[in-house]
């Protein structure tokens, strides 16, 4: 589990924020069957025993263009927001931030999201969304959007 | 809303919500735009940005297998919980939900105030909304008497950015 003080960055799409930089709750929806949403560690962190920097803004954003597909209705990302992990506990939900290396070395996810069960009836899948909207939502809160230049 | 009423409304499918709203509320054609006129004109833009949405989603779903089109429902429902909420209420931020098809209404009351509304086409609303110190609350309504419900929840948080201003200079539609 990182620790609170860690900075991490959420990469964004065009439609995960408003005119006025506001993440969306969107920006957090997991992929489909997923019970997490990726991030990347930006701070200072040890990598194999070694104390590894801060990343400098240029090494955030190739990680984007590395790490994340462009998509055809998305297109590329175009923004990101920074937070500490702080903020996923200040969210008030059982979410937590864990290491994910297997793909990146500064990898990481926010997790564990609830996931909607195959057969689910009526009421059950209501009850998902709304869970999954509040957290969404609850991440979302106070976090502003930084456009790349 | 009666029973009546939603059902000349949703039976009248093939004609722009915002046309029979002029049927029932006439425009004031001077000077500044009433109140009446402020919510013709903010129904008729959602409008716009539905059948934008529907057909960009229509598009997409057709080229990327993971995303699903906007559906009729979604689009009825939507439109029936905004034709009562935009009376005291701005325009939301209007979301196509690209892996479900769901239709997204978000109100930013401030960075730290958020009211969403999630619309899946079946006759009901999903609302959330998170706010400063920690206060929240959602819910599951039914789509006929949602509007009033989730209003009061916006009244109540409305305060800076103009939305307490939005709601009192509204109240009397």
């Amino acid at each position: 589990m990182l620790k609170k003080t860690e900075d991490i960055s959420r990469f964004l799409f065009k439609g995960d924020y408003d005119s006025y930089l506001n993440v969306k709750g969107k920006a957090f929806t997991p992929a489909k069957n997923a019970i997490a949403v990726s991030v990347y560690r930006i701070g200072e962190l040890e990598i194999e025993g070694k104390l590894a920097s801060a990343l400098e803004e240029s090494n955030t954003w190739q990680i984007a263009d590395e790490k994340i597909a462009v998509r055809d209705h998305k297109g590329a990302v175009t923004a990101r927001t920074d937070f500490k992990v702080q903020h996923v506990f200040d969210s008030d939900s059982n979410l937590i931030v864990i290491e994910h290396r297997e793909d990146h070395q500064r990898h990481a996810h926010i997790q564990p999201f609830p996931i909607l069960k195959d057969g689910a009836s009526d009421e059950e899948s209501r009850q998902f969304y709304k869970e999954r909207e509040t957290l969404r939502n609850k991440l979302a809160k106070g976090l502003i959007a930084t456009v790349r230049q | 809303m009666s029973a009546e009423l939603l059902k000349k409304w949703t039976s009248e499918a093939d004609t722009p919500l915002s046309s029979r709203l002029e049927d029932i509320y006439p425009s004031s054609h001077v000077g500044t735009p009433s109140i009446t006129d402020q919510y013709v004109s903010r129904v008729k833009e959602s409008e716009a940005i539905f059948k934008g949405l529907k057909q960009h989603s229509s598009q997409v779903s057709k080229k990327e297998a993971e995303c699903v089109a906007i559906c009729d429902e979604v689009l009825r429902d939507s439109q029936l919980f905004l034709k009562d909420f935009l009376k005291r209420a701005p325009l939301p931020e209007i979301d196509w939900e690209e892996d479900t098809g769901y239709m997204n209404l978000s109100w930013r009351i401030s960075s730290v105030r958020i009211l969403t509304v999630l619309v899946r086409g079946d006759s009901h609303i999903i609302f959330s909304g998170v706010f400063e110190s920690g206060q929240e609350t959602d819910g599951t309504l039914e789509i006929s008497r949602a509007a009033n419900i989730v209003l009061s929840v916006f009244e109540g948080y409305s305060v800076i950015d103009g939305g307490r201003e939005f709601v009192k200079e509204n109240r009397g539609h």
